[in-house]
């Protein structure tokens, strides 16, 4: 590795990371004096978690579009493409907690240590997404799943949050081990567990062989599970139906966004080479339709809407892994056909439109979560299809906002989720690859049915008669009015955000680390 | 010994772990299934690191014993709270939502 292993000047590189552990330390303590826990930690750290979200913005705005700030030994790097997926992060967390405020005090349960947990996750998933050392990256998302775990089993005096928390452990810890297990294999065959050295053993023909090519392969199967893609996926229903809605929320957008970051750090500059994608480019494509045809089947037949939103998450994941195969496809076959003298173009068009649709789904997701929140009464869940019979006349807005939310997830156009597929399709489209574009399309029409019953339910129902319904309190009506603001805004004017994710993108290969 | 003993024991207990993971009911005998898995990694690792003659492997193992004891803190802890509410550690119980 080159360079001293540690420079104090390293920990500034850490900035955001480091200022949210900070934060969530200093969070856990006014819950020794506050009369009523939560009453003081809950709203700092939302602060805290704003005030990481400038700091972020700001640390793109002052960044070198050529160059990029690394510490420890090169083994974590600040660039653009981590700074994206920062702020992808913090929104989600932000929203998350919002919220997480409406829901917690009505089961009397808010405390502290719920938004520090938020905090130390979302420190994990940036480690993660900066990690260029396979150590660093597992590190990272192990500080993020075990803060899930907790979070997901929360409420622990409630059934289903117990049993949702349990079923992710199992099958986290049990993924983990798959995921380490082909780490080192691939540190066996190459020597090293820093990505440009094992492309360098790539390159330079020294890796290979049959255990090389297994621990590929194990390490998609760990990815498989951390992002929930068919065939590993039957963990996600029971543990997005079972946590706390804001944390459903979060992981159902954040964790996957970080697990997706991850592979593409991974893949796209530690395993880049045509034999290596060879093994992992079909595997790939075989989750990312797996995952677009069983999710969005499986949710036509859900009742639950947090159940229907958890396997309409399988089937995004299915769309965001197709702009995983346009990036790798260049590489193989057909691709490199397709690619010849345009590959760099092509790559950055490819990762650019996973960073958009990685932005897009977090608005998009956490806001219909935060409207199934704001359907919770005192008698009432709040998460069946029935329950949101006549919303629109009972509650013309939050109606309102649920119609945007579900269009975008749809992917209609004049909202963001339609430019999100957009670029993405378009992404495996160029990659030659259009097979693959069409089930994604077909798929995007089935799930239009399901999410449409929704839409029916709201403006064609009647609403059941003398229902109380909890009032909505003002910050989840800040959250929901956020989230639909920038669904619109990125819907009718892309352009900004497309260009910030291009640049995002290009930085995933900045020469410096490649050489 | 040479480097193919120590990794086809790596395997061996790899795969013990994950035919307890998928075959066992009791949560905890699952949960030690996944502890084997996770020391099968550490002598791969180990193994390899001796290999390359270089040290990041056995760095590796130690925070994957670090990570391993901080798990077992959080699981135990699912485990107690879900054995207060059903009174049970079998996995074929505890399935108020559909396993």
């Amino acid at each position: 590795m080159p360079g001293p292993v540690f420079q104090p000047a390293d920990l500034l590189t850490l900035g955001p990371g480091l200022a949210l552990i900070i934060g969530a330390i200093l969070v856990l303590i006014p819950d020794l004096w506050a009369r009523r826990r939560g009453a003081v930690s809950a709203p700092l750290a939302l602060l805290f978690a704003v005030a990481t979200l400038a700091l972020v913005v700001g640390i793109w705005v002052r960044s070198d579009p050529g160059a990029a700030p690394t510490a420890f030994g090169g083994s974590f790097v600040l660039d653009r493409f981590a700074l994206f997926f920062d702020v992808v992060f913090l929104i989600s967390a932000i929203l998350a907690m919002g919220i997480s405020l409406h829901l917690l005090p009505q089961d009397d349960a808010q405390t502290g240590e719920y938004y520090a947990l938020i905090l130390f996750a979302t420190a994990g998933m940036m480690f993660m997404t900066s990690g260029l050392d396979l150590l660093v990256i597992w590190l990272g998302l192990e500080l993020m799943t075990l803060s899930s775990y907790v979070l997901c089993g929360y409420l622990r005096t409630s059934r289903r949050s117990s049993e949702a928390a349990l079923k992710y452990f199992l099958l986290g810890a049990f993924s983990t081990g798959i995921l380490l297990y082909g780490m080192s294999l691939i540190y066996g065959a190459t020597g090293s567990t820093y990505l440009p050295a094992i492309r360098g053993a790539l390159d330079a023909g020294t890796a290979g062989g049959g255990l090389f090519s297994l621990g590929v392969v194990l390490l998609i199967a760990g990815f498989g599970f951390k992002v929930a893609a068919v065939p590993f996926h039957q963990w996600a229903p029971d543990v997005y139906e079972g946590a706390p809605t804001g944390i459903t929320a979060f992981i159902s957008t954040a964790g996957k966004a970080a697990a997706l970051a991850a592979m593409l750090r991974i893949f796209a500059v530690g395993l880049w080479g045509s034999q290596v994608a060879a093994v992992w480019v079909p595997l790939v494509v075989v989750l990312a339709a797996a995952s677009m045809i069983l999710g969005n089947v499986t949710a036509l037949l859900q009742t639950n809407v947090k159940r229907m939103l958890a396997y309409s998450s399988i089937g995004h994941v299915g769309y965001i892994l197709m702009g995983l195969v346009a990036v790798g496809s260049q590489l193989t076959g057909s691709g490199a056909r397709a690619m010849a003298g345009r590959g760099d173009d092509l790559f950055r068009f490819g990762v650019a439109s996973i960073l958009i649709y990685a932005l897009v789904y977090t608005f998009t997701n956490v806001g219909a979560f935060a409207v199934v929140a704001a359907l919770r009464g005192r008698a009432l869940a709040g998460e069946n299809v029935e329950d949101f019979a006549g919303l629109a006349h009972r509650r013309p807005l939050l109606a309102l906002a649920m119609l945007v939310f579900l269009l975008s997830l749809a992917g209609i156009p004049a909202t963001a989720g339609f430019i999100g597929k957009w670029y993405l399709f378009g992404a495996v489209i160029r990659a030659d690859m259009a097979w693959l574009a069409v089930i994604g399309v077909v798929m995007s029409v089935v799930s239009a049915y399901y999410y449409l019953r929704v839409v029916v339910a709201m403006y064609m129902r009647p609403a059941p008669e003398g229902e109380e319904q909890a009032p909505v309190s003002s910050v989840l009506t800040a959250t929901v009015a956020m989230a639909m603001g920038f669904i619109l805004l990125i819907g009718v004017f892309p352009q900004p955000f497309l260009d910030l994710a291009s640049q995002g993108a290009a930085h995933l290969r900045l020469p410096s680390w490649l050489g | 010994m040479p480097l193919v003993s120590y990794i086809s024991l790596s395997a061996v207990l790899f795969v013990i772990g994950v035919m307890g993971v998928l075959l066992k009911r009791n949560v905890l005998t699952i949960f030690m299934s996944i502890e084997l898995m996770l020391n099968a990694v550490n002598v791969a690792l180990a193994a390899f690191a001796r290999h390359h003659g270089g040290l990041d492997g056995q760095i590796f193992v130690f925070f994957v014993m670090a990570v391993a004891a901080a798990e077992a803190a959080v699981g135990l802890a699912i485990f107690i709270a879900i054995f207060r509410l059903k009174q049970t550690t079998d996995v074929t119980e505890i399935n108020l939502m559909r396993w």
